[in-house]
């Protein structure tokens, strides 16, 4: 049955109790034949009951925004850290070889929002398998991983994406070490091989965004962040964010 | 925890105090997901589920129907266990860990039937809140029985496309709730 704005105002008029006599006979006689349309009314009863009051609505709107601070907060602190380890190494690499390569940590707006969204893909729930030896190169990927020594696992993980390639869980771990280690054209490439079928998608959807934020490429992250914002993934919520930081 | 320390975060809470908000997050949002993870669940669950349990604390506590027999952190990590408890019984999967009798520690097992109640409620709080910002603004003042002639007014806008705009933004909201996994297997049990 198509949901028309005249039958969207009967309905309200229904639960109003304003049709005339006539209209509400006929009306209660569509209702008997169409069960459809009685569900319809039912969501549009509790619709008006629900926001009638807007505390509720309103009490959820600042859990999201106190959620939202929380984890900007958290993000900073994680830059904060990140960047404190990066002058480290630029002052080291300054000593040794007298050239100022620091230029690329200068933050600009695109690396300020990189640091801010980033969140590396979390690898706890990469199934292991029976095999010993994979179970061991699992497991050391897994400890390097979270330690965030993406350069040591890169050949291992290279190897088992080759090996396994139905396993993109370890695709995306791959991804991310790439994009730690700025080589982002294979990030890129690798997140780009994704299908819109596979389950993981979204996940290398959001992660090529960041890849073109890296890369300082607006115009491509645009359509990827409009994607994951008309789905109902678990990154359009900061699919959002950036946006309109972007913008 | 001490009564006064509780007073000063049911207050903070009833009033939407984003600092107390924030620090309850901090403090209770690991407990949860460290539950909802060890059982089949992600860490999206667990902030979904928190949010809920929240939502349900937040009304319980401004009609004043909540009685604590046990710190609210405790309490809002057992509405959590309950409604994560709730999901994986209507996907049929297995309960690792405690049961939901250690609600009875609150000593209120009439929650869980009020949980029962709330669940399709939230699910339409949630789909409002996907909506823009303008859809949300003219659906709530729709909504609170403002006329369409009024909003129409206050928004500078003609009447007929106020009532346009309505409709799209009513119809936007049933499509979002009617496609909403949660609703669909709440369908069966409405």
């Amino acid at each position: 049955m198509e949901m028309t704005q005249k039958l969207f105002e009967t309905i309200e008029a229904y639960i109003e109790g304003s049709l005339s006599e006539t209209e509400l006979e006929s009306f209660v006689a569509l209702i008997e034949a169409n069960p459809e349309l009685k569900n319809e009314i039912t969501i549009h009863k509790e619709l008006r009951n629900e926001f009638a009051n807007t505390k509720a609505i309103d009490f959820r709107r600042k859990l999201i925004i106190a959620k939202e601070e929380l984890a900007q907060e958290n993000n900073q602190q994680k830059t904060r850290s990140l960047v404190l380890s990066y002058w480290k190494i630029a002052a080291f690499i300054i000593f040794i070889i007298g050239i100022p390569t620091f230029f690329w940590f200068q933050n600009n707006t695109e690396q300020d929002l990189y640091a801010i969204y980033y969140t590396p893909y979390p690898i706890e729930d990469i199934k292991r398998g029976v095999d010993t030896t994979r179970i061991k190169i699992l497991n050391d990927i897994l400890l390097n991983y979270k330690s965030q020594k993406y350069r040591e696992i890169i050949i291992d993980l290279e190897n088992l994406v080759v090996q396994k390639s139905n396993e993109e869980k370890l695709k995306l771990c791959l991804g991310n070490s790439y994009l730690n280690t700025d080589q982002l054209i294979k990030a890129e490439t690798l997140f780009k091989t994704f299908s819109r079928e596979s389950t993981n998608y979204f996940d290398a959807q959001w992660f090529l965004s960041l890849t073109y934020l890296r890369m300082n490429q607006k115009d491509s992250m645009i359509p990827i962040l409009k994607e994951l914002i008309s789905k109902n993934t678990r990154h359009t919520k900061n699919a959002i964010a950036l946006l309109k930081d972007l913008e | 925890m001490n009564n006064n320390n509780q007073d000063i975060i049911i207050r903070g809470i009833v009033a939407g105090d984003k600092t107390i908000l924030k620090e309850f997050y901090k403090k209770h949002l690991p407990q949860v997901k460290s539950y909802i993870l060890k059982n089949s669940g992600s860490e999206a669950d667990a902030e979904d589920v928190f949010q809920d349990a929240m939502v349900f604390v937040y009304e319980k506590l401004e009609n004043d129907s909540l009685e604590l027999t046990s710190a609210l952190g405790t309490y809002v990590y057992s509405v959590c266990k309950n409604l994560w408890m709730n999901k994986l019984k209507r996907n049929q999967k297995t309960v690792h860990h405690e049961g939901i009798l250690s609600m009875s520690k609150t000593n209120d097992l009439n929650i869980i039937d009020q949980i029962h109640d709330d669940e399709r409620r939230y699910v339409f709080q949630k789909c409002f809140l996907e909506l823009g910002k303008g859809c949300q603004e003219l659906l709530s003042l729709f909504f609170q029985g403002i006329s369409m002639k009024d909003i129409a007014k206050q928004k500078g806008i003609s009447e007929a496309y106020t009532r346009k705009k309505k409709f799209n933004c009513k119809k936007r909201l049933t499509e979002l709730i009617k496609t909403d996994p949660v609703f669909e297997e709440l369908k069966n049990r409405h």
